[in-house]
């Protein structure tokens, strides 16, 4: 407890720790950092030379704009996987940056019965999205349990491990998809059956591409009839109902906590942290990989080192921290992210600036967050002072 | 003979590469000792290399850039130290929120200037400003060791930086102060060291050599002025490269020349026939090899009791 006294008023700012922390604090801080990042990202804008006031109207209209919103739910629904795949291990402090290769695993492996179907290889057509939607998930979640698994036993860096398979994964689609590779389109395997839906569709072979064959209509996640919304978003909020249950209702959610609180203390309650952070990081992994397989099935239709441009493993780490690791929150914060990545991609066009400033806002919108932190802890009042 | 100065060439490639990682690592392996693990390296470099060669183009001075790389910033690192010293918050989250701030204004900043900025007639400077290899008559020329003396000037003075870094912080007085407020914090405070002082010069100094270092791979490797990202993860292995290092900045020239040679070595394995269907992957090698050494390192600190300062990542209060 302390207090300042600002000089040359009857006025001192007194900070003292909360004893209690109240449940809406922390949503108060994220939203309050959301707005204060968007104002004080102004400034960069200044500092090329636009206004501000131009840009934010821009963003306004894109906001309601009906065509610009499904292009913000498009970006959002993987961030919605990739964010609350992160809402386990962070509560157990163990800090899974790598929800960007698990991501790109999920991907690759949902292109498997894809690149089989190619070959000329057949199953029957409903079974395509089950089983591009299980592979996505155990391969996402194999991907994650090698930084688990490294950690426990011998205390090796999490973020480290993370990221460095971040790269990994993306180098891995380089070579599947690159021409002459394995998995290009133009690879003599597909010719017979790809070349001739190409010619159905009208459509060539861009000599030189780097991607896989396009993902044909049957194993593509559909719109929800009657809307423009794909139907991912129904998958995205089923998982986030579960992992609140999980969360809040079993014995796992239950030991998360106790290993966030203290790791120590864990060990003393008998609780197995081998054993936990793999099944935590299976589970985050799995999720993180089903991003991956939404982004291909739902947008993208195909696989290529495009999907790594977007950054949706990194956009998911402040999406979940914003989110306060609420699960159901991360779908709501992920389509703010939506909005504004969307917006950025629009600036791009319009006032050439580069999109990656949308990554700039992001971080400031982190930081503000960061700090903010500060607010959840302590309460700071002023206070008039005698004398 | 040819052989020879294929050697020759590949060692100047991984000194000149090492270096990048060595300037990083320095600085946090500064930071480190003092207790505070700073995640925004990735970031700061970005900035850094956009900061440095706008700077070096205008002023038509390499060394203007590398000085305000290094400013701009350790001043964005203040950002860090006020978070994690005086605000006592979580490390992690500040150091990741850094790298993500940096990572998009640097491109921004960096595409905005290749777009609105430079003409031709600047962009025509940049082989005026950028820094070369400089021979050193006949140690120059000899077989293989030769390469030790065909660098640039900027890995001469990074090596003469490892070696007074090593110099501050294990033979002088503020270095032990440093170390010991990253190993104890309560009892240094109690022994009359000034814990929050140490730890934000160590931070910010930290943070301006990964300016430094982002500078470095713009005017001495690749120069390149585009709107995407030219980092490329080294932050992280430089990061990485710290506990390689055992938080000595001696050993950090170990791995730092190691990581450049594995990063340099690409360009000569895609030339072998049996690498040809994997060229990709082989990007990937420094990546692999980093969690391997990490795994081994952090087998080795287990079982020898040894590794990082006591107090890292820990916040320091009073109370």
């Amino acid at each position: 407890m302390m207090a300042i006294r600002i000089p040359g008023t009857k006025y001192a700012v007194k900070v003292e720790k909360r004893l209690i922390v109240r449940r809406e604090i922390p949503a108060i801080v994220s939203i309050a950092s959301a707005i204060a990042g968007i104002l004080l990202g102004g400034l960069i804008f200044i500092a090329v030379g636009i206004s501000p006031i131009d840009v934010y109207s821009r963003i306004g209209r894109i906001a309601i704009s009906p065509t610009a919103l499904m292009g913000a739910i498009e970006i959002a629904l993987p961030i919605m996987f990739t964010s609350m795949a992160l809402v386990l291990p962070f509560r157990m402090a163990f800090y899974n940056i790598g929800g960007e290769g698990q991501f790109e695993v999920g991907a690759i492996a949902a292109m498997i019965p894809v690149i089989f179907y190619w070959s000329g290889m057949d199953l029957p057509q409903f079974l395509y999205l089950p089983i591009m939607f299980m592979l996505a998930f155990i391969a996402g979640g194999f991907w994650g349990l090698l930084p688990a698994f490294l950690r426990a036993k011998w205390r090796v860096n999490e973020i480290l491990v993370t990221l460095m398979l971040n790269t990994i994964s993306l180098q891995l689609i380089w070579w599947l998809t690159t021409p002459g590779g394995p998995w290009n389109e133009a690879n003599p395997a597909f010719k017979e059956r790809y070349l001739a839906y190409l010619k159905e569709l009208g459509v060539h072979l861009i000599p030189g591409f780097k991607g896989t064959p396009v993902i044909p209509e049957f194993a593509r996640l559909p719109r929800i009839p009657g809307t423009l919304v794909n139907s991912g978003i129904l998958v995205a909020i089923i998982i986030a109902a579960i992992l609140y249950f999980i969360c809040t209702k079993t014995l796992l959610g239950y030991e998360v906590r106790v290993v966030g609180d203290s790791e120590r203390g864990a060990m003393y309650a008998g609780i197995n942290y081998l054993k936990l952070v793999l099944i935590v990081m299976f589970i985050s992994g799995g999720l993180a990989g089903l991003g991956g397989f939404i982004g291909i099935t739902a947008f993208l239709p195909k696989l290529s080192p495009e999907i790594g441009v977007a950054g949706y493993g990194y956009a998911g780490i402040i999406v979940a921290w914003l989110a306060r690791l609420n699960p159901i929150a991360c779908l709501l914060v992920s389509f703010f992210f939506g909005i504004l990545t969307k917006s950025a991609d629009l600036l791009q066009q319009e006032l050439k600036i580069s999109r990656f400033i949308a990554v700039g806002f992001e971080g400031l919108i982190f930081i503000l967050l960061v700090l903010g932190d500060f607010f959840v802890h302590y309460k700071v009042r002023l206070i008039k002072v005698r004398r | 003979m040819v052989e020879l100065t294929m050697i020759n060439q590949f060692l100047i490639g991984a000194l000149t590469v090492g270096t990048i990682y060595l300037i990083a690592t320095l600085g946090e392996v500064l930071a480190e000792r003092s207790g505070i693990v700073n995640l925004g390296l990735e970031g700061l470099m970005e900035v850094g290399a956009t900061v440095g060669i706008i700077v070096a183009i205008f002023t038509e001075n390499p060394w203007l850039g590398f000085l305000t790389a290094f400013i701009t910033a350790a001043i964005i690192s203040v950002i860090h130290a006020f978070a994690c010293i005086t605000l006592k918050l979580n490390q992690f989250a500040s150091g990741l929120a850094l790298y993500i701030f940096g990572l998009g204004i640097g491109i921004t900043f960096r595409g905005y200037a290749r777009d609105v900025m430079l003409g031709p007639k600047e962009l025509m400077k940049i082989p005026k400003i950028r820094l070369y290899p400089v021979k050193i008559p006949l140690l120059g020329d000899l077989p293989v060791i030769g390469a030790l003396f065909s660098l640039n000037v900027m890995a001469y003075f990074a090596v003469i930086l490892s070696i007074v870094f090593w110099f501050i912080l294990f033979r002088t007085r503020i270095g032990l102060d440093i170390r010991s407020v990253g190993e104890n914090p309560a009892a240094a405070d109690a022994a009359g060291i000034n814990v929050f002082r140490l730890r934000y010069i160590a931070v910010i100094i930290g943070g301006g050599m990964a300016g430094l270092s982002g500078a470095y791979l713009m005017l001495a490797h690749t120069p390149q002025i585009m709107g995407a990202p030219i980092i490329l993860g080294r932050g992280w292995i430089a990061i990485a490269l710290v506990i390689f290092s055992f938080w000595n900045p001696l050993r950090a020239l170990l791995g730092a020349y190691l990581f450049g040679g594995l990063e340099i070595a690409y360009f000569w394995l895609q030339g072998i026939e049996i690498f040809k269907g994997v060229i990709p992957l082989l990007k990937a090698v420094p990546h692999v090899s980093a969690i391997i050494l990490l795994t081994i390192m952090s087998i080795e600190a287990l079982r020898r009791r040894i590794g990082a300062p006591e107090a890292l990542g820990k916040p320091y209060s009073r109370e």
